[in-house]
């Protein structure tokens, strides 16, 4: 009886899998992924930025309150990655995803892991460019903070359909 | 709520009131200096010996001020603090009291006091520095036990001191012994892995010593002179370093004496960086025989005020004004009320609006409000960042612009608390943990179905861009350009607005649906007709109609989607912010007491964290949207900011600035 049970417990584990993954193990890389890239991006973006940013600081602490801003720019990206993982917790019923499902899951978060990574590390090049545009002309902060703001937006589209697939899923 | 008209002011008086006139101008800070030439007119002035000489003079002051900020600062002994260096301090005063900054100090005194001791830090360092590299010489020839000055040798003997890898001493020894056997190698210590010794040898063996020594690569020592031994020695040096150590924290002492001074150094940094702005501002007046002519542009209060002020000086004063003439290009004034006036920096961040423009400060106010609200997005964040500021406003000591700064944020925050009640967000706290009545509060759920938010962050961009677009047509038309202002614009409000308010009459059962395609067709090929009448051949007519056609339903199709970034920041602050209500849950179980210490820890930590990054997207995100997507439907900018002659400063508050 036991033997039979287990059986066909396992065969029911069998089913749900998807490519040897379950569905909750695809689910959490999908949300790993989407964090790793978007908190990678980030990290570099920032370093790239803050590089520059150093330079400019030495010659003028008192720029440090400009500055910021431009320098925490690419560090949405990765928030935007972390929403993407905690919506994956928050959105399905991780033990009962099917294998199917959870690979949907995963590649609905694609977007975010790649396309978070990649606009974070040149949207800190921008911002590096634009500190040097404000380290020579301060008044023009307005306008060189919306330089690197451009170029989140595909960010902020990748977060929008990752989300839309999502509901879609569910 | 618009762009001020301004007039061109005129006042003529004689040269011997004209420090006055300038001194009085630059008090009540209502005319915009412009340079004055015309034909009625000598060359343009130029400075008198005495005039140049006190721009030399102020110059000569702001070198010596920052010469002792500066030193200041190098031997400061405790460094800032991160919010020191954030928020410089500010110095509240009168305008008189800052007129008279230059008699709280005698500058030439600190500044000959302060380069002496500047001096004295430098000397001291440089002996320290000597010091002590006799010192770690010495530390290795302690067991010389010969005076230093009989090292050098006597008449018929050398002695020398050398320095060799441990490995190769027994080399040496043996080359010595066997080239020049009128030498003596003596081992006085190890370092490392090298041996010191201490050669001596017959004059006569000099050349056969040198050549031993050349072939087994060694360093010559240089030990310093003296009649002491290197131990007596050594101890004499310490002392002395011990001395200049005991020196200089006096000396740093005195120079913490003078730290008192560095708030009145600083205004009167200030002061002399006006008092040369004046003094150069009269290159720009126009000069006769016996009078100098200053031109520039005021508003109608500042003509009023400018006259009430020249009249107190004196009757021979004139002042004229006048309408702006053909050719003019009058610099821009934005006055708006009370509420509005806080959000003006943001539109001069961007750039100034021309003369023909409206000035679009009070739709940033209301969308920068929302679009910010939107960003925090939590109930619990908006009431304390609204305290937090207006605590900061009040008991603060603040510049004119962060002051500006805070207030927009205030407006921000309230709005936020809005948002929050009605996505259930309260310090990140999940809705399923709220009390009933705040989850009766919830309308959008941003978590379990976050599409209609989505739907109203995008809803709220598109009225932002068609309250920009209105903008556009109502600068066309005020301008005369009636058909681009009916066609560029007109149509396209007509396709937007007409289509909604279709949309919403037929889901009304007013209408029906068909009615909504009907108004949408119209608009289409209106927009697919007429967009293109820029062109001048047939063709380039109609199928420039269908690109821009084209490119406009895109290009607002792209810039509605970009306003569901209000929703994405709003998800972060609350996404973190539970994600730190877990962490703290978790270190809480850790141990009985310490556990809730910890928890109390990383709620206080964490959720600092959360509001000052999310402050910093919540300022630049809105900005953008007002920047790219709105500005882009019609702003041009391009207009020069109406900067009168004043008191400009970044450390002083005047607090009676502009009364006459």
């Amino acid at each position: 009886m036991v033997g039979a049970l287990a059986a066909a417990g396992t065969d029911a584990l069998q089913a749900s899998t998807c490519a040897g993954l379950t569905g909750w193990q695809w689910a959490i890389l999908g949300a790993a992924l989407a964090f790793v890239g978007g908190g990678m991006g980030s990290a570099m973006g920032i370093t790239y930025a803050s590089n520059v940013a150093s330079g400019v600081l030495v010659e003028d602490p008192d720029k440090f309150g400009s500055l910021l801003p431009l320098i925490a720019i690419p560090g949405t990206q990765g928030i935007y990655g972390l929403i993407t993982a905690i919506l994956v917790t928050f959105q399905f019923d991780l033990p009962k995803l099917s294998g199917q499902t959870g690979m949907m899951v995963f590649f609905a978060c694609l977007p975010v892991a790649f396309v978070c990574f990649i606009s974070a590390v040149f949207q800190g090049l921008t911002s590096a460019s634009a500190i040097g545009m404000v380290a020579r002309r301060t008044e023009e902060l307005g306008k060189a903070l919306v330089l690197p703001a451009l170029v989140e937006t595909y960010a902020v589209f990748s977060l929008i359909l990752t989300i839309f697939l999502f509901t879609k899923i569910k | 709520m618009a762009v001020e008209p301004v007039k061109k002011i005129t006042v003529i008086a004689y040269k011997r009131y004209q420090n006055q006139v300038v001194d009085a101008l630059a008090r009540i800070g209502t005319v915009h200096v412009e340079r004055v030439t015309g034909p009625d007119m000598l060359p343009p002035k130029e400075l008198t010996e005495e005039e140049a000489q006190a721009s030399r003079m102020c110059s000569f002051g702001v070198s010596q001020v920052e010469f002792l900020l500066g030193f200041m600062k190098e031997y400061q002994r405790e460094k800032s603090g991160f919010l020191s260096t954030m928020i410089k301090e500010k110095y509240p005063m009168t305008a008189d009291e800052f007129m008279r900054s230059w008699e709280r100090v005698d500058l030439d005194k600190i500044y000959e006091e302060c380069s002496d001791l500047g001096q004295r830090l430098i000397d001291q360092r440089d002996q320290k520095e000597r010091l002590r590299q006799e010192s770690d010489e010495l530390e290795r020839w302690t067991g010389l036990g010969v005076p230093l000055d009989e090292v050098g040798g006597g008449a018929t003997f050398g002695v020398m001191p050398v320095r060799i890898a441990a490995s190769d001493l027994e080399a040496l020894t043996g080359e010595l012994g066997a080239r020049a056997p009128e030498s003596d190698l003596e081992v006085v210590g190890e370092d490392g892995g090298n041996v010191n010794c201490f050669l001596i040898y017959h004059l006569g063996a000099e050349e056969d010593v040198t050549s031993v020594l050349s072939g087994c690569g060694h360093d010559t020592v240089s030990l310093p002179k003296g009649p002491l031994e290197p131990d007596r020695r050594l101890e004499q040096v310490r002392a002395e370093l011990e001395e200049i150590g005991s020196e200089h924290e006096e000396v740093l002492d005195q120079v913490d004496g003078y730290r008192e001074h560095i708030g009145v150094l600083e205004v009167l940094k200030e002061y002399l960086v006006n008092q040369r702005t004046k003094v150069e501002t009269m290159t720009s007046f126009g000069n006769t025989r016996s009078t100098v002519v200053i031109e520039g542009w005021a508003t109608e209060e500042g003509i009023e005020k400018t006259r009430e002020r020249m009249g107190k000086l004196s009757d021979e004063i004139e002042v004229e004004a006048s309408e702006p003439e053909e050719g003019d290009r009058p610099p821009v004034s934005l006055r708006n009320g009370k509420w509005i006036r806080p959000f003006e920096f943001l539109t001069r961040l961007y750039g100034v609006p021309n003369n023909r423009e409206y000035d679009p400060t009070w739709l940033i106010a209301i969308s920068f409000t929302v679009f910010f609200g939107f960003c925090i997005g939590d109930a619990g964040y908006g009431p304390v960042i609204l305290i937090a500021f207006l605590l900061m406003r009040k008991y603060m000591p603040l510049g004119e612009n962060i002051k500006n700064l805070l207030l927009v944020m205030c407006y921000g925050s309230a709005c936020a608390l809005v948002v929050g009640v009605i996505t259930g967000s309260y310090f990140g706290i999940e809705t399923k943990y709220l009390p009933q009545f705040m989850q009766s509060a919830v309308v959008f759920d941003a978590l379990e179905d976050p599409l209609p938010l989505m739907g109203v962050c995008m809803g709220l961009g598109l009225i932002h861009m068609l309250s920009g677009t209105v903008v556009e047509f109502h600068d066309n038309w005020k301008a005369g350009n009636v058909a681009d202002a009916l066609i560029d614009q007109g149509l396209t409000l007509f396709f937007f607005i007409g289509t909604i308010a279709a949309a919403v009459l037929a889901i009304a059962g007013v209408i029906p649906v068909t009615v909504i395609y009907l108004v949408a067709g119209v608009a289409l090929l209106g927009m697919i007709v007429l967009l293109g009448h820029g062109a001048k051949s047939v063709p380039g007519k109609a199928f420039g109609g269908l690109y821009e056609t084209y490119n406009t339903l895109v290009g607002w199709l792209g810039d509605t989607v970009s306003y569901v970034r209000l929703f994405a920041l709003g998800l972060a602050t609350f996404v973190i912010g539970s994600v730190i209500n877990t962490m703290s849950g978790m270190v809480r179980g850790m141990a009985p007491v310490i556990g809730i210490l910890m928890m109390l820890l990383v709620l206080l930590v964490g959720h600092t964290f959360n509001v000052v990054i999310n402050l910093l997207g919540a300022f630049v995100h809105p900005l953008r949207l007002e920047y790219v997507e709105f500005f882009g439907k019609f702003y041009e900018d391009g207009g020069r900011d109406f900067k009168p002659l004043q008191v400009e400063s970044k450390t002083v508050i005047i607090e009676d600035k502009g009364s006459s």
